[in-house]
């Protein structure tokens, strides 16, 4: 039931429309090219070889990417039904660059996997690599969800409708303009995620978070090493907590929302911009609490400091918002601000 | 095992010394029966290991590697494919579209039973494997990127372990023997795992596993860090 096939070299024929936009995103480079180019030193040659291919893809759900070996680039551009693959693998040598192989299948669940590995006595292996890799992008219909995984090498998703799961081990991760859940797992890189319509839980060990534009019902980030900067969130549950970095949380603080930030190390910085619905405040902190706002009936609830700020236009109906903020050694700094002052 | 003796504690309440479920006064006599009795140090490790693999970790989310550490375990006994740079293997999509059981029966089960029939040559290989890692710069390089990774994972670890020698000096005596018992498990969890990544180079899921073990450490060490002298009321 399952058939098999070895690609050939050239680009399949339905891939023409894809194929001519592609060379222009990765430089000029020919459907098919094997070259070598300097390597990073100027010193030995590392070989290229690319390869393209369009795959058809009308059942599919879901495509899942595995590439220990270098970067995943996924964008929701393709047309419906197809699943454009570009595969860039780089190594210092031939018998090395031979070695590295690009693996697609396809399966009835509806998913689709694409996979890379390297022969090594006589096996294939996914394994992460140094000096040789390859590089993935994926040109996909928006509505399929998304799936990838990197060790070393960045992973980006964009134009989705249908929601992302990113890992990698130490590479950067991008999300950008998607529709549906974002869900990360990273040891160190580095995260930036904008545009996202939908749920967003990110994880990270080491590195910084950046998340901006968000709407959705939750925001769910959490990193031990690392600070993160959120804005313009607009999630009824934003939870962002960090162990070591600091926490800025930018953006209008909504009715009946909950945000819930926590540092043990850095302060936590909250920038509300323009006039912030009424919100119930717990804050506990190392130092005096710092605010520019006017909060009435401070009070003391072991090391909580309880207090409510009460919307100057803020119609009686309104839910209120609850803010709880925690910094286990260092500030809490509320200070807002008017969105001219931000540009 | 040696002998046990009649003084030697039941299964059940070395399992519950382990879980912390002993009151303080029972747990010290068992503690102090374990420390000088071969058997009982002996069967408290073997539990020990299953606690930490199988409840004493329950507390925390199952880490997002493990179901693919399974998985790259399964293919690592794959059998090896033909050689093709590329290789397209389009399923005939939308012949059984909807028909999950005939999915299960055409592709998971038929792939599994390779596997598992191939697990005996798979013996072989990573013992040729293990060869293989001092001459072939590839696994080299692969394993020096493992390397690298668990070293950025054991730095983590090592600055929460900073953070948390901090944090613990304001708490109970009890509170700082539960989570030193919790983090000793956790670091039996994460020997293991490396001493099965060690046998096996090449193969990506013993360094997943841990990974995992290590991501479970950091998490552990964090929400203790954070949760201070909370942490005995809120934390399973």
């Amino acid at each position: 039931m399952m058939k098999t096939t070895t690609a050939t070299t050239k680009t399949a024929t339905t891939a023409t429309a894809l194929a001519l936009a592609l060379p222009l995103a990765l430089g000029g480079l020919a459907p098919r090219a094997a070259a070598a180019a300097a390597g990073p030193d100027g010193g030995e040659a590392m070989l290229l070889d690319r390869r393209e291919i369009v795959v058809p893809a009308h059942a599919a759900e879901l495509v899942r990417v595995d590439n220990l070996l270098g970067r995943v680039v996924v964008r929701g551009t393709a047309r419906p039904g197809e699943i454009h693959i570009v595969a860039e693998k780089h190594a210092l040598s031939a018998e090395a660059l031979g070695r590295l192989r690009v693996h697609y299948t396809a399966f009835e669940s509806g998913e689709i996997v694409v996979d890379t590995r390297v022969e090594m006595g006589g096996r294939e292996r996914s394994l992460p690599l140094a000096g040789s890799g390859i590089d993935l992008l994926l040109e996909v219909p928006p509505d399929l969800a998304i799936e990838a995984k990197t060790f070393g090498g960045d992973v980006q998703a964009s134009g989705l409708r249908a929601g992302a799961k990113l890992e990698t081990t130490g590479g950067r991760i991008g999300v950008q303009d998607v529709r549906g859940g974002v869900v990360t797992h990273q040891l160190r890189g580095g995260q930036r995620v904008a545009a996202v319509d939908g749920d967003v839980d990110l994880d990270g060990v080491e590195g910084e978070m950046d998340l901006r534009d968000v709407g959705g019902g939750h925001v769910d980030a959490k990193v031990v090493d690392g600070s993160i900067r959120a804005e313009d969130i607009r999630s009824g549950l934003v939870r962002l907590m960090t162990t070591t970095g600091q926490i800025v949380l930018i953006g209008v603080i909504r009715p009946g929302a909950h945000y819930d930030l926590r540092s043990y190390a850095g302060d936590v910085r909250v920038i509300p911009v323009g006039e912030p619905a009424a919100f119930e405040l717990r804050a506990r902190s190392a130092a005096p609490l710092e605010s520019d706002m006017p909060l009435r009936g401070s009070r003391r609830e072991g090391e909580w400091l309880r207090a409510e700020y009460v919307g100057r236009r803020t119609p009686a109906h309104t839910r209120t918002a609850l803010l709880e903020l925690s910094s286990s050694l260092a500030r809490i700094i509320i200070q807002p601000r008017m969105e001219a002052e931000l540009r | 095992m040696p002998a046990a003796t009649t003084t030697c504690p039941s299964t059940e309440r070395l399992s519950a010394l382990l879980d912390g479920d002993l009151p303080a006064s029972e747990a010290a006599v068992v503690r102090a029966h374990a420390a000088g009795c071969a058997r009982c140090a002996q069967a408290a490790a073997e539990l020990g290991a299953l606690v930490s693999a199988a409840r004493g970790l329950d507390p925390l989310e199952p880490p997002p590697t493990l179901w693919r550490a399974v998985e790259g375990a399964l293919d690592a006994r794959a059998p090896a494919e033909p050689r093709g740079w590329l290789r397209w293997r389009p399923f005939l999509l939308g012949t059984f579209a909807g028909a999950i059981a005939v999915a299960i029966a055409v592709f998971a089960l038929p792939r599994t039973a390779a596997r598992i029939a191939e697990r005996p040559a798979a013996a072989t290989g990573e013992a040729g494997m293990a060869a293989a890692a001092a001459s072939d710069p590839l696994l080299a390089e692969a394993e020096a990127e493992f390397a690298r990774a668990a070293a950025a994972y054991e730095q983590s670890i090592e600055k929460l372990r900073t953070l948390l020698a901090r944090a613990e000096q304001g708490w109970s005596a009890d509170e700082r023997t539960r989570i030193a018992e919790r983090l000793a498990r956790l670091d039996d969890a994460i020997e293991r795992s490396r001493d099965f990544a060690r046998r096996s180079p090449g193969d990506s899921a013993g360094n997943e596993q841990l990974f995992a073990a290590y991501q479970q450490k950091i998490a552990f060490l964090a929400a203790a860090v954070h949760r201070g002298g909370e942490w005995s009321e809120r934390t399973p």
